[in-house]
């Protein structure tokens, strides 16, 4: 036994060109052609019992003696793992043989499972060592085309449950557990590189040495959770994580309300009566402080708490309807009316903090950058209000030729609008200059949205084209939609736009590509549209549809999912994070409802 | 200062493989050593077999630019040519390792196919325990952009399966006590869909 180990060693670094038939030893070699089984290869089996009885024939199991397994009779191949280099047959003579013996058989463990059994399968290897080396050494000794035309051989002789057997081998053989054959540093590494945190937890239940390397590591859970794209809720909680227990917490949270917008599973819903009848204008939530806005045409402002329902009602203020309002974090409400005067105030009290007079016709859109207050007017103008100043009137912005329609701010300096007169333009807020004019609809435009880079804007004539804004340069001109495009949403990548002739498109607002365009998405027009980081709500008359993001980012056709079909109207929609807010007309009742999707 | 093209690296088993100076620049354990009159330096930690596949990636990548210290671009993969040459996507394969367990590469969440180039691909399409054995040696020899493509193609091969199905691909007991494994299924009841 000695000898053979040693000869093995000695060879191993001695590639030689043997003959083809590898027989070049030795005297004990039985005359029969055989293959010896590796018994660790058997996985803790019961070869060592086997060897026991067959001590004098040097541990070898004489081939022509043994029987595939009958399939009729419900035997099999044992499912075997394998180690390197061993489990090959020893010349073409034996591959005829290779065959499992029927008493072997009968032993054999159906226990395949090598890394629970390392440290019997080493103990057995040094038993059978020098029976080992021999094969071994006939194989290694071979030249690279004799072993394949062995192995062709022998696969050539295969029956089908040998062709199986061998099949299983061979994938067992270039399979292995990377968690345990790398170093626990690069297992780490490989685990952070997970593509998705909830595989980690479907590990974890897979064995115990996984679940300790899994669950053991909670860097690997704080980088995967703070690599993630989280709600707000979501990052609240995260910032309080200690424990792995925590963060698998978070992804959980994340998880259920990922999976409660894509399938309108909403834990709670809240319809709450609008302050008497008339067309919600306008809606601005802020979930993180708990309150939604509303703005109607008869002129009602209502702030609400998102979670109670409660409203409390601005008093009276505007002589017309509110078409605009926008709220700031630290409770400053500026609304917008036909009334041509926007109004600030203060969230809290309620209090009319000041009249922003000047405009000469509708106000139409408002934004709050900063200091300063943009509005929009038919009037054709905008104007820069400053909060410092006590709401002075900084710039007129004059140059549109017709009623501006929108404005969206881009970064922190500029604004963007839209008007009737088929242009947009850009200005700088600083010095009330106009910097751009962006030319190229055939029509009015009725809609924008910003990402970092560019402005998109919808029109009436069925276009949205994409801008940059401090060059007016037109990059890209999306015509897919057949009538007005008057509502456009932007969240991250994501830009949504809804037409008046009811298709919907979605498009990657970084790369430009259309994602998704849905010809017939509503049987009319499109009245309102929100996105968040999951969904896109879309209504219609008498139909309120919810759209998972990943459904339609995919290559299935979406199945939108009826948030309601009660609605007559749908006037406007918010999709926050944990809330959709929808106002709506039903049999003649304003009403605003308040879905929380929340686990 | 180097007037040689090629240095030569001795692997585990005795075998001297040829590199082009280019590609062994990107070695990060050679780097130091690089200016060295020396030709030859031992990797002993690495085969031949696996060396020379370091050595085809390392030609592949050759003309890269230098990885950003940022998170990079996803590739974009208009075309799936499938028999180029790899020079059209070559500048893609930028990703960096730089911060393994830090902030911002949020690019793990990026689709895998459509973040790595199909060279890279076809590249990584070997059996696992080659593929281990490739990111042993990629990072023994310190070369961080195939270390970070080798560790993202060994998890997506565990990424998407159930806990049953991970044993039966990577030939795994299921060594816990049932009264473990109804734990863990109700306390993780909410990973299945």
């Amino acid at each position: 036994m000695r000898e053979r180990a040693d000869h093995k060693a000695a060879n191993a670094n001695a590639p030689s060109e043997p003959d083809s038939d590898g027989v070049e030893d030795e005297d004990e070699t039985p005359e029969t052609p055989f293959v010896e089984i590796e018994p660790t290869t058997l996985a803790g089996s019961s070869i060592a019992a086997t060897s026991g009885e067959n001590d004098n024939q040097d541990d070898v199991i004489i081939l022509e003696n043994i029987e595939p397994p009958h399939p009729e009779k419900g035997e099999s191949w044992p499912l075997v793992s394998m180690d390197e280099d061993q489990q090959h047959s020893r010349d073409i003579q034996s591959s005829r043989d290779f065959q499992s013996s029927r008493e072997s058989q009968q032993q054999y463990s159906r226990e395949s499972q090598h890394h629970h059994s390392r440290e019997s399968q080493q103990q057995h290897s040094r038993e059978q060592s020098s029976g080992d080396a021999r094969l071994t050494d006939t194989l290694r000794n071979m030249t690279r085309r004799n072993r394949a035309a062995i192995l062709r051989t022998i696969v050539h002789h295969l029956d089908s449950s040998d062709a199986h057997f061998l099949l299983e081998l061979v994938k067992r053989k270039l399979s292995c557990d990377p968690l345990h054959e790398l170093p626990p540093e690069l297992a780490a590494l490989v685990l952070s590189r997970m593509a998705d945190a909830t595989g980690l937890l479907w590990m974890a239940r897979v064995c115990r040495e996984w679940r300790t390397q899994v669950l053991g590591d909670v860097v690997l859970w704080r980088h995967h959770l703070k690599s993630m794209p989280l709600s707000r809720p979501a990052r609240g909680r995260l910032e309080q994580a200690q424990t792995v227990s925590d963060y698998v917490n978070v992804l959980k949270y994340e998880t259920l309300l990922r999976r409660n917008w894509q399938s309108d599973n909403s834990s709670s819903r809240m319809t709450i009566p609008a302050l008497g009848v008339g067309v919600i204008t306008c809606l601005q939530l802020d979930e993180e402080q708990g309150w939604l806005i509303s703005g109607a045409d008869n002129g009602n402002i209502g702030i609400w708490n998102v979670n109670s329902g409660e409203c409390s009602a601005l008093p009276a203020g505007h002589q017309g309807g509110v078409w605009t309002l926008k709220a700031t974090k630290d409770g400053i409400l500026v609304t917008g009316s036909t009334d041509r005067t926007l109004i600030v105030w203060d969230m809290k009290s309620g209090a009319r903090i000041a009249d922003l007079i000047g405009h000469s016709s509708t106000v139409r859109c408002v934004e709050i950058i900063g200091n300063y207050i943009v509005s929009g007017s038919r009037d054709g103008t905008l104007r820069v209000w400053c909060r410092r100043s006590g709401f002075t009137c900084l710039h007129i912005l004059t140059g549109h030729t017709g009623s501006v329609r929108c404005i969206v701010p881009f970064g922190e300096r500029y604004i963007v609008s839209g008007s009737y007169d088929h242009t947009l333009r850009v200005w700088d807020l600083n010095t009330g200059r106009c910097v751009a004019t962006c030319a190229g609809h055939d029509g009015k435009v009725y809609s924008l949205a910003a990402s970092d880079e560019y402005i998109f804007s919808g029109g009436i004539d069925a276009k949205i084209r994409v801008w940059r804004p401090l060059t007016g340069e037109c990059v890209d001109v999306f015509s897919d939609h057949g009538a007005l495009v008057g509502l456009l949403e932007i969240h991250g990548d994501y830009l949504v736009a809804g037409s008046t002739d009811g298709s919907l498109s979605l498009w990657n607002a970084r790369t430009l590509h259309r994602l998704r365009f849905l010809e017939l998405a509503h049987r009319s027009s499109i009245t309102a549209l929100g996105i968040n980081r999951y969904a896109i709500i879309s209504g219609s008359e008498r139909a309120l549809r919810l759209w998972s993001l990943v459904e339609m980012c995919s290559d299935e056709p979406p199945e939108p999912l009826t948030l309601s079909d009660k609605a007559d109207v749908v006037w406007r929609v918010v999709a926050g994070e944990t809330t959709a807010v929808v106002a709506y007309q039903q049999t003649g009742i304003t009403r605003i409802e308040l879905i929380n999707f929340a686990p | 200062m180097t007037d040689s093209a090629k240095i030569t690296l001795v692997t585990e088993d005795g075998q001297r493989v040829l590199l082009e100076r280019k590609s062994a620049q990107q070695i990060g354990i050679l780097k130091t050593m690089m200016n060295s009159p020396n030709n030859i330096f031992p990797v002993p930690a690495v085969k031949s077999t696996i060396l020379t596949k370091v050595i085809e990636f390392l030609d592949q990548h050759a003309d890269d630019p230098v990885p950003l210290p940022s998170k990079q671009p996803i590739a974009s993969r208009d075309g799936d040519d499938d028999d180029d040459e790899g020079d059209d996507d070559a500048d893609v394969s930028t990703l960096t390792l730089d911060s393994s367990v830090s902030s911002d590469d949020e690019y793990i969440y990026e689709d895998y196919l459509a973040s790595v180039t199909p060279w890279d691909q076809r590249f990584l399409d070997v059996d696992l325990p080659t593929l281990i054995e490739l990111t042993k040696a990629a990072n023994y020899l310190n070369v961080p952009v195939l270390l970070d493509l080798c560790c993202r193609t060994i998890a997506r091969q565990m990424t998407g399966l159930k806990a049953e199905e991970l044993r039966k691909k990577f030939n795994l007991p299921n060594d816990f006590t049932p009264e473990e494994e109804a734990k863990m299924a109700a306390e993780f009841a909410w990973i299945e869909e």
